[in-house]
Parts: C-alpha cells; sequence; structure tokens
C-alpha cells in the first residue's frame, strides 16, 4: 500500500535524524564551540573538514546542527512526555467522571487555552530564569491542553459503551473504571496523538530559542541556531539552511508518522 | 414473459486475503421481480451486492457471467450501469446521506443529474413523504430513521432505475418504521415495475415482500425457491433448521409471588429529554417481562433507571428489596449484586483488552468474592452454564463471534448470582439461529435460576417465547399491560395493535 510506504520512508528520515543527531558529533573531529581560526565563515566542502562550512567565529555547522537537533529532540520527547502524562490524566478523568465534573474541567481548560500562551511563557522564563525543566513543563502544558480535549472527548464515548456501562452495574467505581477500562483503551489513541504533540512541541521551544527565551550555550537548539544563522544569512546562508533542513525534515517525518499511525488507529477502530 | 432483467452465472467472489467469499451463484431476476436474497451473517449476501454493482473492496477478485438486460455485464458496465439503471439502498441511511445539506437539495441534485423532470414534492411525496410540511427543508439528522431510509430510497429512485438492490435496508429499523418500507417497496414494486434484489436475513421481512427466495449458506447457494414452497415445506436441512430456530415455543404459563420489582410513576429523561412518564407496574419473584416498543419509547432508559445507571424520580420504587435511587453508596454496590444487566450490541458489550477470563473475573475482583483459584472455577462453571467451551477463556473479544460474546456478556452478568436480570435488546444484533440459542439459554437460566427477567426487545415473538408478563411502551408512556398471552390475543391499545401487526 501507498500509505505504508510513505509511513516507511517517514520512519527511515526520523531514524537517520536522530540516529546522527545521537552520534554524528562524534564523526567530526570539532567540539561544538571550538573555534577554528583559519577556517571562518567557510562554504560548505570535504577538503577542509567543514563539511556544512562554519559560521563567523569558525565554529563546525554540522557539528552544531546535530548537536542542537539532539536538544531539540529531547526537549520535544520531554514535552510530549508532559503533555501525555498530563493530556491522559486530565482528559481521562473528566470524560470518565461526565457530568458535572467534567463540563467544569472541560471549561477550566478553555479559560488556560484562552490565555496568551506566550506571555505567560515569557513572563515565566524571565521570572524563574531559563532552564530547561521549566522550556520543557511549559511548552508540555500548551500541547497537553489539544490533548486531553481529545482525549476526553474518547474517554467520553468509551463510557456510553456497554462495556463500561456493564461494569459500572457491576459495581465499578470511577476509579475503577478509570483505571481497568478507559485509561487503557484510551493508550493506543494518546500514542498517536503524542506522534503529533512531539512535533507542535519542537517547533513551539524552536519559536521560543528562536525568540532567545531558549537554553544557553552550550545547549542551543535548532531555533537557536536559526536565529544565528539569520545574522549571517547574507555571507554565510548554510548557518541558516543546515538547521532551517533538519527542522524541516524532522517535522515533516513527524507528521507523515502521526497521519499514518491515525489512519490505521482508525481502520483498526472501524473494522 | 421477456428474458430475464438479470442473470448470473458461476460468479464467485475471492479476497486475496481471506479465501473465497462467494461460489458459483446463479440465479435470474426477471423484470419487477423481487427475489429475496437471505442469509445470516458471514453468508456472503452483502459481497454479492458489492459485486453486482462493481462496488468490491481493492484485493477481492470475481469471476463468472453477470448479464443485465440481455447485455453482458463487465468492469466499465457496472460504472454504467450503478446508480442509473441499477440502484441500491444500504441498511445505515444516516451515513449514506450527507449530513450537512437538506434532503430537498440533496434529492433535486439526484434529479438535476438523472435528467429527470419531476421535482422534489413529487420525488418526496412517491416515497411517502409529506412534502407540504417542512421535510424537504431538513437535514439528515433532523429525521427518524424510518424517513431517512425513505430519502434514501427517494434518491435511489432518481434516476428510473429498474432493479433496486436493497441490503439490510429495515434491519435498523424498529419494526413499525421496517413494515413502512416494506409496504412503500412493494407499491414501487407494482407503481414502476420495479425489480427489486431483496437482501435481509429478517425472514418476517422476505416473507412478507419476496416472489422467490435465494438462501445463501457459506457463500453458497443453498435454496432458490418460490416464497409459498420456501415457507411451506423447506428444502434443503439448512432451510430446515433455519425455520425452526424462528418458531418459538409457547408462552410460558402466569408465575405469582411477592412483589420483586415495584415501579410506581417512574419518570426519566434521556438527553435532557423526557423519554419515561408516569410508569408503574408491579413484578413477582420469579416472573419474566417483556417490555415492548418503538424505538424512541423509553424502553432502554427504563433499563438504566432500575440498574441506577442513571437518575429518575418515582413515587415509589423498590427493585430486590431496595430503592436504587435512595441508596448510599456502599449499600448501592451491595445491591448492585442482585441486579445485572445484558446489553444489545454484542460488539461492545466486552472490553476489547481484556480477556473472557479476566472479564468474567471483574465482578468478582469488584466485590472481593474468592482468591485467584476459586475465581478462576468460577469463571469454568459460568462459561459451563452459558454453554461455552472452556477452552474460550483464554480468547480476546475479537476472537469470538457475535453469539459468544453475547454468551460471555450473559456468563458476567450470572457471576454475582443476581436475582433481577434486565437483557436490552440481549438478541437483536445476533442471527436468527443463534438468537433461538441465547433465548433457549436465557428461559432455562431464568427457570434455574429463579430469575427475575425484564427482556427488552422489538421483537415480538421472542417475547411470546420468554415473557409471561408484557409492557408495551410508547412515547413513554405504559400504553398496554398484562399478561402476555391477554395481550397478544386480545391487544386493546392501537399502538400494541400497530406493533403486533409490524411484527406478524
Amino acid at each position: 500500500m501507498p500509505g505504508d510506504r510513505r509511513l516507511r520512508a517517514a520512519i527511515l528520515i526520523f531514524a537517520v535524524l536522530a540516529l546522527a543527531s545521537v552520534a554524528g558529533p562524534w564523526l567530526r573531529p570539532f567540539d561544538a564551540w571550538h573555534t577554528d581560526w583559519a577556517q571562518l565563515q567557510v562554504a560548505p566542502g570535504v577538503a577542509h573538514g567543514h563539511w556544512f562550512g562554519s559560521d563567523a567565529i569558525g565554529r563546525d555547522v554540522f557539528v552544531r546542527t546535530l548537536l542542537a537537533g539532539r536538544i531539540s529532540l529531547l526537549l520535544g520527547f520531554g514535552a510530549g512526555l508532559v503533555a501525555l502524562l498530563f493530556g491522559l490524566a486530565y482528559g481521562a478523568l473528566a470524560g470518565t467522571l461526565g457530568g458535572i465534573a467534567e463540563r467544569a474541567m472541560m471549561r477550566a481548560l478553555d479559560v488556560v487555552s484562552a490565555l496568551p500562551f506566550l506571555l505567560i511563557v515569557v513572563l515565566l522564563l524571565t521570572l524563574f530564569g531559563r532552564s530547561g525543566v521549566l522550556l520543557v513543563l511549559a511548552v508540555g502544558a500548551y500541547a497537553c491542553i489539544d490533548l486531553a480535549r481529545m482525549l476526553r472527548a474518547e474517554a467520553a464515548r468509551l463510557r456510553a459503551l456497554p462495556f463500561v456501562q456493564a461494569a459500572r452495574a457491576l459495581g465499578a467505581g470511577p476509579w475503577w473504571l478509570l483505571t481497568r477500562h478507559i485509561a487503557p483503551n484510551l493508550i493506543g489513541f494518546a500514542f498517536v496523538y503524542l506522534s503529533l504533540a512531539v512535533p507542535q512541541a519542537i517547533l513551539v521551544e524552536s519559536f521560543l530559542s528562536f525568540l532567545g527565551l531558549g537554553l544557553d550555550e552550550p545547549s542551543v537548539s535548532l531555533g537557536g541556531l536559526l536565529a544565528e544563522g539569520v545574522q549571517e544569512l547574507e555571507d554565510a546562508p548554510w548557518v541558516l539552511l543546515a538547521p532551517a533542513s533538519f527542522l524541516a525534515l524532522l517535522l515533516i517525518a513527524f507528521t507523515v508518522l502521526g497521519d499514518a499511525l491515525r489512519s490505521r488507529l482508525h481502520a483498526r477502530a472501524a473494522a | 414473459m421477456s428474458a430475464a432483467l438479470l442473470s448470473i452465472r458461476a460468479l464467485s467472489v475471492r479476497y486475496r486475503s481471506g479465501g473465497g467469499v462467494l461460489h458459483d451463484i446463479g440465479f435470474d431476476l426477471a423484470r419487477g421481480e423481487c427475489l429475496a436474497v437471505l442469509g445470516e451473517s458471514g453468508s456472503g449476501k452483502s459481497t454479492l451486492a458489492r459485486t453486482l454493482l462493481g462496488l468490491l473492496p481493492a484485493g477481492a477478485q470475481s469471476q463468472g457471467r453477470v448479464q443485465f438486460d440481455g447485455v453482458p455485464v463487465d468492469a466499465a458496465g457496472q460504472e454504467r450501469l450503478r446508480g442509473r439503471r441499477i440502484a441500491m439502498v444500504f441498511q445505515d441511511a444516516a451515513a449514506s446521506l450527507h449530513p450537512l445539506r437538506r434532503v430537498g437539495v440533496q434529492i433535486a441534485e439526484a434529479l438535476r443529474r438523472a435528467a429527470s423532470t419531476r421535482s422534489v414534492a413529487e420525488a418526496l411525496r412517491e416515497v411517502g413523504l409529506d412534502a407540504a410540511a417542512t421535510l424537504a427543508t431538513r437535514h439528515p439528522h433532523e429525521l427518524s430513521g424510518g424517513q431517512r431510509q425513505r430519502v434514501m430510497i427517494a434518491l435511489a429512485l432518481a434516476s428510473s432505475p429498474q432493479l433496486l438492490i436493497a441490503d439490510e435496508c429495515t434491519s435498523a429499523l424498529d419494526p413499525l418504521a421496517a413494515r413502512g418500507i416494506l409496504d412503500l417497496l412493494v407499491r414501487l414494486r407494482s407503481e414502476r415495475g420495479l425489480a427489486l434484489l431483496f437482501i435481509s436475513h429478517d425472514l418476517h421481512a422476505v416473507r412478507r415482500i419476496a416472489d422467490r427466495v435465494l438462501l445463501l449458506h457459506r457463500g453458497r447457494v443453498d435454496t432458490c425457491t418460490d416464497r409459498s414452497a420456501f415457507f411451506a415445506d423447506p428444502p434443503s436441512p439448512y432451510a430446515r433448521s433455519l425455520l425452526a430456530a424462528a418458531v418459538r415455543g409457547d408462552t410460558p404459563p402466569l408465575t405469582a409471588g411477592e412483589a420483586w420489582l415495584q415501579v410506581q410513576s417512574l419518570s426519566a429523561d434521556y438527553d435532557r429529554r423526557p423519554a419515561l412518564r408516569d410508569v408503574s407496574f408491579d413484578l413477582p419473584r420469579g416472573a419474566a417481562l417483556g417490555v415492548i416498543g418503538a424505538s424512541g419509547s423509553g424502553k432502554s432508559t427504563l433499563a438504566r433507571v432500575l440498574l441506577a445507571l442513571q437518575r429518575g424520580h418515582a413515587r415509589a420504587l423498590m427493585v430486590a428489596g431496595a430503592d436504587p435511587l435512595q441508596l448510599g453508596r456502599a449499600a448501592r454496590k451491595a445491591w448492585r449484586r442482585r441486579v445485572q444487566i445484558v446489553f444489545q450490541d454484542p460488539g461492545n458489550a466486552l472490553d476489547p483488552r481484556m480477556s473472557v477470563a479476566d472479564t468474567l473475573c471483574e465482578p468478582l475482583r469488584l466485590h472481593g468474592i474468592g482468591d485467584r483459584s476459586s475465581q478462576s472455577l468460577r469463571v469454568a462453571e459460568l462459561l459451563a452454564a452459558v454453554q461455552l467451551d472452556a477452552a474460550l477463556a483464554s480468547r480476546l473479544p475479537h476472537q469470538l463471534s457475535g453469539g459468544q460474546k453475547q454468551r460471555v456478556a450473559i456468563a458476567r452478568a450470572l457471576a454475582l448470582d443476581p436475582e433481577v436480570l434486565v437483557c436490552d435488546e440481549a438478541v437483536s444484533a445476533l442471527d436468527v439461529s443463534v438468537q433461538a440459542g441465547i433465548l433457549a439459554l436465557l428461559h432455562n437460566l431464568q427457570r434455574a435460576r429463579a430469575l427475575t427477567l425484564i427482556f427488552i426487545s422489538h421483537d415480538v415473538d421472542a417475547v411470546r417465547a420468554l415473557c409471561d408478563r408484557l409492557l408495551v411502551l410508547e412515547h413513554g408512556r405504559v400504553v398496554e399491560q398484562g399478561a402476555t398471552a391477554d395481550v397478544l390475543r386480545d391487544p386493546r391499545h392501537p399502538h400494541t395493535r400497530a406493533l403486533l401487526a409490524a411484527a406478524g
């Protein structure tokens, strides 16, 4: 099936990018912050050893891109995991309880999502200082809103099904329903939406880093590199192009992956 | 007599993955004739319909000769015929209509595409929908199931087809609406000279509408004969077993004794609309009450209130010695051991991630009954009680058939030795022969365990065989109740009479 081919291509791209960002930097003899005074702002090439070129102060773009990819992936997965845990707990609980509790929980979520997210994150990051943990929590909280909404709807659908109603009739309370019936049946659904939440988290984190709200050296993420690249755009476009391509490929691979997983889940649900 | 309109010879369909679905099918359909294709689920009925329209899923291959109106039909021919000279009506009208467009617009579009000169009002009137009302301006979800099916038929007729394929088109409807659709199809046949391929598993519907019956069994033609011959003298062992399954036993004698359920003036809402109003009845211990009514009559809401799965108000309510609306949490959990329910939809009756053994252990774990070894003994006992092989204990729901799932659901309801068992359309989604098995099982269990049974159904035959008392609901009110034998022999309320006529 063509869908399968797309899925395989996406997995391959993702695996190459992930592997490269984990192992890649060791392939080259440069540190991320090593300054090669002899090779300032050289164009990509093989002869001088800077495969993707170097930036204005002689740092190797190849190594820096892969290291930044490592940070972006880490933050993205961290935030995705935070979103999954909170979103699953919140959405499943609301959907299981139903009634007034459900409505109150969902309206509270509406209020949170109506707040200007960026403003709050900027405030938090300036108040408490820029830290990886805070960044992961903030981006995760942002992604968790959508996830909680979708899981709430799915949990409410499950709650109305005969097997959950039968368990209620057998004397099961909300906690039993949540832990034995609703949450286990939500896991597959949650993981599919996680594959959509992770790229969203990576994108949001890159955006924050681009604005200078990300982590400092040596933990610069792709967004930070993009910000540096923009400054050298006229003299050395490769400084921008390398991290930008990495980010674009990563997001596309994730999106295709998420789409394929989702259509599989729906096909299974329909069968 | 002209040549056959549709002629099929040696038709076989196989899926690349799963092997053959249809084997060597052959039959003729004359102009204006109604041929019923009868068969249980998995017999290949719907595959046959899809093959004729060229709508087989990818990976399916068909062989054989199909002639329509004397011309051999190939893939391109199916394309040309579909929706023009051959039209189709499906079971699920809600899914076949565009949900966001008014039905009048949809019909107008179909008429325009067919270059028909008829108006939307005429098209609606033909299918028995009063065009003067605002019906054409409504969206599909604002119509009842029967009305939607009529709209589907109007759409199918827009191109003036010669053959209409109706695939289980009455199965999702309650008996009154289904009867209306059948009457409509009969009328259209005589008015338009329309040939009908009526695919169904419903013996009553087939008996009402068909000229000839083609019985499919595991993808092969078991029997193809006249309707009267088919019903009077079933020509094959399989046909005999199918008809025997449908003919059910006599009404059990009236039970008397202390009242085990007392309902006085019960009202309840469904989806914030009143669904039950002022319902009252008494039921002695060990009795079986049949509850019948059209869809939307409040049958399921009644079950949910009696099970304390939703709220309601009653002047007095007593189910198995307690009022479920008044109980505190701990008391209600204990009370639940005595009152259990089996739902309609076997597909969703069991948690897809839990094995049969886990499903049957759940009630025991919930109430802290027994340890691991006694629980597994109990599982074996319960499986035996519902006549299932003990080897099924490790299976997951998707590895079970519909009938097996429903037996597991019944076993789960029996796990706590309840005194009252509510069955909400518990056999409606099953094939006739499977239904008969489940009904016999319920009957025996009820006797052996002195269960008080509430059997909610739109199937009058099932109620007749199982229940000594009968309650008829219409729009949430009780319109008639009494001993089953009396009500069936001499129905007093017009709604009861309509229900019985539709079922007969």
